[in-house]
């Protein structure tokens, strides 16, 4: 039996998701009653607990220094206008009479190296229409595309290389840096 | 006027839900059905989403609505991904004429 507080879960990113389901539990329900905070405070310390050894550990964390924060914005601004764009684009070919779909597969590598921004850049190939992420392993992507000119364009898509480079500014300057997200 | 831009949104989300449907019906394989489904549906029920937090106003079901389009956009990729990858190791058959690429090997030659 293990001891209810084991400094080995109790860590302090532990915690930090412990608050951050708080605030979303308060967001949700919208009140301040003393009975729900304290169903809250109970059901987020489970959820938590339960689910330890999926958090996101320190090392494994997205630095957000002010220069990294302003990039990530960015990228989720070009990223809502590119959605839009590719999303007319399929919309066009899908109600052409004759589709003029070429339909096939394409493996490429890129160069990021953390786990949490490969899975931030195979969720954006996969939500900008026309592409669709299969499998990731390691380094490889395997990516579907609804036409040849998708294939070519992801290869060295412009999404993939800012991510690069918030990454590369934030190993500049975070092996420290700042707060991360507290929790996945 | 807040009325009027309401409809828009609701009727593009429309459209674009439609979009999805028409795609799933005339697309040829499980793969580019996947396109014509998971993509259209994000934007068609983001659309919508944002329709009702306009006519929400600064309420708080508007932050809730804001979850849901958030959670919707995370979650959308990730169920594609599983669907697509349990039909990639079954082989599923993809529509003659699909090409593969593959970009690693002239890297790595």
């Amino acid at each position: 039996m293990k001891k209810f507080f084991d400094p080995e879960i109790h860590s302090p990113s532990f915690f930090g998701s412990w608050l951050v389901l708080m605030v979303f539990w308060i967001l949700i329900t919208w009140t301040l009653n003393y009975q729900s905070l304290l169903a809250g405070f109970i059901g987020s310390y489970a959820l938590t607990r339960f689910n330890h050894s999926l958090l996101i550990t320190p090392e494994q964390r997205f630095y957000i220094t002010r220069k990294t924060a302003f990039m990530f914005l960015r990228y989720l601004g070009l990223m809502l206008v590119a959605i839009f764009k590719a999303n007319i684009d399929v919309a066009k070919i899908v109600l052409q009479r004759q589709m003029p779909i070429s339909p096939g597969i394409v493996k490429f590598k890129s160069d990021i190296r953390k786990d949490l921004d490969r899975v931030i850049l195979a969720n954006s190939i996969t939500l900008t229409p026309g592409t669709l992420t299969i499998d990731m392993v390691d380094d490889v992507y395997v990516v579907h595309c609804l036409t040849r000119e998708n294939a070519e364009e992801v290869c060295s898509w412009n999404m993939g290389q800012e991510l690069l480079q918030i990454e590369r500014a934030g190993s500049e300057t975070g092996e420290e840096g700042g707060k991360g997200h507290a929790a996945g | 006027m807040l009325t009027a831009l309401i409809i828009i949104f609701l009727l593009a989300g429309i459209f674009f839900f439609s979009v999805g449907v028409i795609g799933l019906l005339r697309l040829p394989d499980v793969f580019c059905r996947m396109h014509a489904t998971t993509k259209c549906d994000t934007l068609g029920a983001g659309l919508m989403l944002f329709a009702l937090m306009i006519y929400h106003g600064w309420a708080p079901d508007t932050i809730k609505l804001a979850f849901i389009v958030i959670f919707i956009w995370l979650t959308n990729p990730t169920a594609a991904h599983i669907i697509a990858k349990a039909s990639y190791r079954d082989k599923v058959e993809m529509v003659e004429g699909s090409f593969d690429l593959d970009y690693c090997k002239e890297e790595s030659a």
